[in-house]
């Protein structure tokens, strides 16, 4: 085990991958000479500048469509590319390539082609970036067919789900969170280190009532479960479910069916948010052991404010979640 | 404005109905004044009361069976029916709907008990459920709120939730209020009898045409009551004969000047009881419903009284305190009074232990049913004169005995702690001068 931060977590993955194969390579805006905008491929482009012409660390144009149309073109011809994006609010520029093109070739060639493809990025709300940089749009992702979705919450996640997608034959959207690159954690050493999708982490056990969330709210979550055990002696499950896409629905109902109680919660809006899947999967698995309606937490329907309160009334907070909790359990 | 809502006058009550007003509308009250008259499954007492005012509205009428918690009338300050019309309470009328027509159209949708009452939609205010909001029951005629575990745990323990009192948003009832009602004691359906194979079915018989009677109050209360001891409590008895000759002499020479009241063998047992539960302390206990026994300081002695409809079991409190005078004065009162139907709620529960006596309608022995809370009851056979092998001497005599069975819960009590507590009995009644001593 080493002590890594989130962005390091994401950078050995990256490294140990490209290490392990000769066809991963990076691709992206200021990925190499700059080292990143989030310094996560530091480093990386000196460590492989011998190999393949100095190409497995690849700058490209300001283009977008261009970097995925690129990426999926040589993961087509047998690549895994991993394409960044300065931020996922960027890559709405790319939607046609990464909806129409991305998640459909495989099935649109009868199987014959695979799109192992990798993109990533941060995401996330938060840091005064306002509308345009700061938003969630995970959902968008998650709703459509050919795409897996990631969001880890923790360093070890960042690694061992990067090292996943990587790996997986099929193109991975993988969500970063701008405010969780500085987190630190342990993370195994072991290069064979991995996390599969479509397994939920119980990140604190309970019997009262279930979190279930992922990717930044997940540590708010266990933060306000250790403040509502102190206070009001309610033990909350928390569930990370890690992937949105495929997800592990199993854990989060067998945690309903012992608590009768669940509280959905993350970053993006909660209008028509990735909670109100949770939240609906929740009905159809569990109606029978609900003692209360499924609570949603979520961003108020607005674009992001750039004003520091404003920006703080419109992502959701501790208190949120506190006040969704106790709502369930009135 | 305040509220007159159907008291809860027991352990058990869970609805009342209004036998008579004894207010009508318009009339001044002062606080503690009789207001109405209501049956309950034990008794029918007056409710009085509880501030001073004027009845504006009489929402429950006679005859009517409510909840516990119903409001049933609404006490004003002003003049009858110039306040609290608008708060009129569908409640009180469970098989009609609220009149679309008396609600006026600035009045809130929302009634003041949070019932619903249909108007047009396009002047709805926002809906928004109230929470925790008083807790009214819901008419039967209306959809129960209550959570989908609540429903499904209802359904499988075969509750009536239309009995269960919600407590979670909106009077919503909730898994917490399934189990409190279980542990209050609430009824079970029985479950349905298993089908019998068809090779043994015998030949359908025609239904017997009987007479279908409604059953009182009370006696909905003792088949509820009697069911639920039945299924939960693990009964087990024990038997002893005792020797009466004594205690008959002694009740004799106690009577013998005592122009004006009886002390009978029903109340020298009751003495004795008091005295073997302080010997055998384990018995005047209850198995409570968090699982741990506990165990009782004053026996609060029942006695079991056959009234027309049905059964009552007065309580003579303290009897460990008392004498046996004192005892049986007490006993002669409450006795007294339920059979005259007047017992008041606190005269009739909060036993430790009962007794039944059928010793005077020719019964050799019986056994009788644990009433909940309490860990045992003791049924008393009569007194006969039979021959007995007097001691050691092979010599044949006459005795007056009578048989005890103690009924006892095995949850807290054994075979041996029954039989200890029998013997004490025996011993405090055949030598009965130690009761009055």
């Amino acid at each position: 085990m080493a002590i890594m931060r989130y962005g390091e977590a994401l950078r050995a993955a990256m490294t140990e991958e490209m290490e392990r194969d000769p066809n991963v390579f990076i691709c992206g805006e200021e990925v190499a000479q700059y080292q990143g905008t989030f310094r996560v491929t530091e480093g990386m482009y000196q460590h492989f500048k011998d190999q393949n012409n100095g190409l497995r660390v690849l700058d490209t144009p300001i283009s977008e469509a261009g970097i995925v149309g690129l990426a999926t073109g040589a993961a087509m011809a047998g690549l895994r590319p991993i394409a960044e994006f300065m931020t996922w609010s960027f890559a709405l520029v790319a939607m046609d390539q990464i909806i129409n093109h991305t998640a459909k070739i495989h099935y649109m060639s009868g199987g014959t082609v695979k799109v192992p493809v990798v993109l990533r990025g941060p995401a996330g709300t938060g840091n005064q970036l306002s509308a345009q940089h700061s938003q969630s749009l995970e959902a968008w992702y998650a709703h459509v067919p050919g795409l897996k979705v990631v969001m880890p919450a923790t360093p070890a996640d960042a690694k061992g789900l990067l090292k996943t997608a990587i790996r997986d034959d099929n193109p991975v959207v993988f969500m970063e969170h701008a405010g969780l690159y500085a987190q630190k954690g342990e993370v195994p050493d072991d290069p064979d280190f991995t996390v599969p999708f479509g397994v939920a982490e119980i990140r604190r056990p309970g019997d009262d009532v279930t979190i279930v969330t992922y990717s930044h709210s997940v540590g708010m979550c266990l933060h306000a479960a250790d403040k509502l055990a102190q206070e009001m002696s309610v033990e909350c499950e928390v569930i990370d479910i890690r992937t949105l896409v495929p997800l592990d629905m199993e854990t989060v109902l067998q945690s309903v069916r012992k608590t009768n109680r669940a509280v959905v919660v993350h970053e993006e809006w909660k209008n028509v948010g990735f909670g109100a899947e949770l939240a609906s999967r929740i009905y159809e698995g569990a109606f029978d052991y609900l003692d209360a309606p499924v609570e949603r937490v979520g961003g108020p329907f607005v674009p992001m404010p750039y004003s520091k309160p404003l920006e703080r009334a419109a992502i959701p907070h501790e208190e949120d979640v506190l006040a969704a909790v106790k709502r369930v359990l009135a | 404005m305040a509220e007159v809502r159907m008291p809860k006058m027991g352990d058990g009550m869970e609805e009342g109905t209004i036998l008579s007003w004894l207010k009508k509308e318009g009339d001044h009250i002062n606080e503690g004044d009789a207001i109405a008259e209501v049956e309950t499954d034990k008794a029918n007492v007056e409710i009085p009361a509880e501030e001073s005012g004027v009845l504006t509205k009489i929402v429950v009428t006679e005859g009517q069976t409510v909840p516990v918690g119903a409001v049933i009338a609404q006490i004003g300050e002003g003049a009858a029916g110039s306040a609290g019309n608008g708060a009129h309470a569908p409640v009180a009328e469970p098989s009609r709907p609220a009149p679309a027509e008396r609600i006026a159209d600035d009045e809130p949708v929302m009634s003041a008990e949070g019932a619903k009452v249909e108007r047009e939609a396009s002047t709805l205010p926002p809906m928004e459920m109230p929470r925790r909001q008083e807790e009214v029951p819901v008419p039967a005629t209306e959809r129960v709120l209550a959570s989908p575990l609540a429903r499904r745990m209802a359904e499988e323990l075969g509750i009536d939730l239309a009995r269960v009192q919600g407590t979670g948003p909106g009077g919503s009832i909730k898994k917490r209020d399934i189990e409190a009602y279980q542990r209050a004691g609430g009824e079970r359906r029985p479950a349905p009898p298993p089908a019998t194979p068809d090779v043994q079915r015998p030949t359908p018989v025609p239904a017997l045409a009987g007479q279908e009677i409604k059953p009182s109050k009370m006696r909905e209360a003792i088949a509820r009551r009697t069911v639920q001891s039945k299924q939960n409590v693990p009964h087990f008895y024990v038997t002893m004969v005792v020797e009466m000759d004594r205690a008959q002499a002694l009740l004799k020479e106690l009577n013998a000047d005592a122009a004006d009241h009886k002390i009978t063998v029903n109340d020298i047992i009751v003495k004795a009881c008091a005295v073997a539960l302080g010997k055998v302390p384990e018995v005047n206990a209850t198995w409570t419903q968090e699982g741990t026994i506990r165990r009782y300081a004053e026996a609060h002695i029942g006695i079991a009284v056959g009234i027309e409809e049905g059964l009552i079991i007065p309580v003579v409190r303290d009897c460990q305190a008392k004498t046996l005078r004192q005892i049986s004065a007490e006993a002669k009162v409450l006795i007294g009074k339920a059979r005259a139907n007047q017992l008041k709620p606190d005269e009739y529960s909060g036993g430790t232990f009962s007794i039944s006596n059928l010793g005077m309608m020719g019964v050799d022995e019986f056994i009788a049913i644990i009433n909940p809370p309490e860990a045992a009851i003791l049924a008393i056979g009569g007194i006969v004169r039979e021959p007995v092998v007097a001691g050691d001497s092979d010599e044949i005599v006459i005795r007056s005995r009578m048989k005890i069975t103690l009924s006892a819960d095995h949850r807290l009590l054994d075979g041996v702690l029954a039989a200890r507590f029998l013997q004490e009995v025996k011993k405090a009644l055949e030598a009965p001068f130690s009761l009055v001593a």
